[in-house]
């Protein structure tokens, strides 16, 4: 099959809401990665003074009901959105996949594993983080397990459905035919041909993960409070939403992008990505 | 074509069970129901029947690629069913398959190279992809593809050329034994001659042995030494291609033979047509499966035939051989 030349507005209509999607994620990693330098002041700072300030000179977004500078807190908050939200989706496509393949291959695990999984996702997903917290106790790492958690009956069932269609195929059961062992079929048969749904799957993962974690956060039992997370900015501001909506706005708003950006990039990657959709 | 036998299959039996409600009966899908067969080294033995009647099956059971319910399978002598690890991985390279569908033989996302290399890598007669190159090359060459063809993906190839990848693969490990299941049917007619004749070449060249399972009785009649009729999971006829195209005693052979098209031949008075449809193999008839179609059924027929020997190697299982069913038919 030769490669087609594309002209060059096919090849923009294609590929426009990929790059859009991901200068602006270039653009929050690098406000993440750079935070100490782009803050203007010490996230963590309190300042009795100067508390619920409207934007100002000195206070570009203002400050929270502690006097801290918000848009210090946002730049910072995005480190740990996106920590957090890339640990769990990698911890959780890794886990979810052999998960998957395993559910997918032996018949007898797809009766035990899956109907445990199956329980995990007919429970409301916030709840069941709720209940799952409140169980395993506050914390970065109880907040990791629990996400992790959320999202693997997604993507067991996911790979499990790709699993039962390549394993049928002919290329297959010739490698069976060679002797080859279970193990070999499943990550050097069958896993290349999960790649394309995994990788959308991933990247519309973490956004969905930044929203989770938000919501957590604004119901109190994500994060300490006091380290900075969008989450938990909305949460300290909500009762000034009716004075000063501002303080909730701005972090909704980076909350909003972000979630935005990386459901465009998962879109487009799809539509890149499945031949059935060109 | 020796006397060696390679592979005997005695009262093979593979029955799917078919999904049942809490309190019901177990029934079974009987995809072949006692089947006993002998394949001798060298030869090539076709194996005929419409969809469904069991062929594809009964090559996986031989393969091991199924379990059999029921029956032996010996191989070179020794016990198949019995076999475990590695033993059985030993056996393995000794017997290869190529399939129907050229198109989903061949992983999409793995180079010829390596398609080809797998064989030897799993079956452990070589070690790392590097020494596999030679054999590759010289396999390439075998089956008349270029050397340049190892770093190309399957979906640059058109159906002809895979099928060739697909033997290549197949003869990667120096096998004795190839089932053919059905390797032509998915070509186009020009390339399916092509693909037909460096298969024969090729038994002559390696000494292969192949059960070759085919719906296309000329292509049968061309390549086989034996022919073996089978029909809802049962044997209904097997002899030389002599003994079944010029000889057939079955009733169920002589519809198949007289269905095949003929050049110059407009008239279809002289064919034999078969009624309805092929019975379920859920829900088989009782005695001679073929007895629902057969225009000589009689009451006799309710009963299980056995194989007779009408000629020397050609069976027959019908109760109306002793009757002689040619008379019947003038």
């Amino acid at each position: 099959m030769e490669k087609r030349k594309m002209k060059p507005g096919a090849f923009l209509r294609r590929y426009i809401r990929v790059i859009a999607a991901g200068i602006v994620l270039l653009c929050i990693f690098m406000m993440a990665f750079f935070a100490p330098v782009i803050a203007t002041h010490d996230p963590m700072q309190t300042d009795m003074y100067n508390m619920n300030q409207l934007p100002n000179e000195e206070h570009i977004m203002g400050t929270d009901c502690y006097g801290r500078d918000l848009f210090s807190r946002i730049v910072y908050g995005s480190r740990m959105s996106l920590i957090i939200s890339i640990t769990v989706n990698v911890c959780a496509i890794v886990i979810g996949t052999c998960l998957g393949l395993l559910v997918g291959y032996f018949k007898w695990a797809d009766r035990i594993i899956m109907r445990i999984l199956e329980g995990i996702r007919a429970l409301p997903m916030i709840v069941f983080a709720i209940t799952l917290i409140t169980v395993l106790g506050s914390g970065v790492d109880k907040l990791l397990i629990c996400l992790t958690v959320v999202n693997l009956p997604g993507i067991a069932r996911l790979v499990r459905s790709q699993v039962l269609s390549i394993r049928e195929k002919e290329f297959v059961e010739c490698a069976k035919a060679n002797g080859a062992s279970n193990l070999r079929i499943m990550f050097k048969y069958i896993l290349p041909q999960c790649t394309s749904p995994l990788i959308i799957r991933f990247t519309s993962g973490l956004g969905n993960t930044i929203l989770t974690q938000a919501s957590l956060s604004f119901l109190g039992v994500g994060l300490d409070p006091r380290i900075p997370n969008w989450g938990g900015i909305i949460n300290e501001a909500k009762n000034l939403v009716m004075i000063q909506p501002h303080q909730c706005g701005y972090a909704g708003l980076a909350i909003m992008i972000t979630v935005l950006a990386f459901s465009i990039m998962g879109d487009g990657l799809r539509d890149i990505l499945d031949p059935r959709l060109r | 074509m020796s006397n060696e036998i390679l592979v005997q299959a005695t009262h093979v039996k593979k029955w799917f069970p078919i999904k049942k409600w809490f309190f019901e009966k177990q029934n079974y899908v009987k995809a072949v129901d006692d089947v006993s067969l002998t394949l001798y080294r060298g030869e090539t033995l076709g194996i005929v029947g419409e969809s469904g009647c069991g062929k594809s099956t009964l090559a996986r059971t031989l393969l091991r690629l199924i379990e059999p319910t029921d029956g032996e399978i010996t191989y070179d002598g020794k016990d198949l069913i019995a076999m475990k690890g590695k033993e059985l991985r030993g056996l393995r390279k000794r017997m290869q398959i190529v399939f129907q569908d050229p198109y989903s033989s061949l992983h999409p996302r793995m180079k010829i190279g390596q398609i080809i290399a797998e064989p030897m890598l799993i079956s452990k007669l070589k070690k790392t992809k590097a020494e596999c190159m030679p054999r590759i090359y010289e396999l390439l060459d075998m089956v008349g593809l270029d050397k340049t063809y190892v770093d190309r993906y399957p979906h640059e190839f058109s159906g002809g050329q895979r099928q060739r990848i697909v033997i290549a693969r197949a003869l990667a490990t120096n096998p004795e034994l190839m089932i053919c299941d059905e390797p032509v049917s998915a070509l186009d007619v020009s390339v399916r001659a092509q693909v037909l004749n460096l298969l024969e070449e090729l038994q002559e060249k390696l000494n292969l042995t192949y059960m070759f399972i085919s719906h296309d009785l000329s292509v049968v009649e061309h390549l086989c030494d034996r022919v073996a009729i089978m029909y809802l999971g049962q044997l209904m006829e097997i002899g030389t291609v002599d003994q079944i195209y010029e000889n057939a005693k079955h009733p169920y052979t002589q519809a198949l033979l007289s269905a095949i098209p003929k050049v110059g031949q407009h008239d279809s008075s002289g064919r034999i047509l078969l009624e309805g449809d092929i019975p379920s193999p859920a829900n088989p008839p009782s005695g001679c499966r073929f007895r629902t179609r057969c225009r000589f059924a009689t009451a006799a027929c309710a009963e299980k035939p056995a194989a007779v020997e009408v000629e020397p190697g050609h069976f027959v299982t019908c109760h109306l051989i002793c009757d002689g069913v040619d008379e019947k038919e003038a």
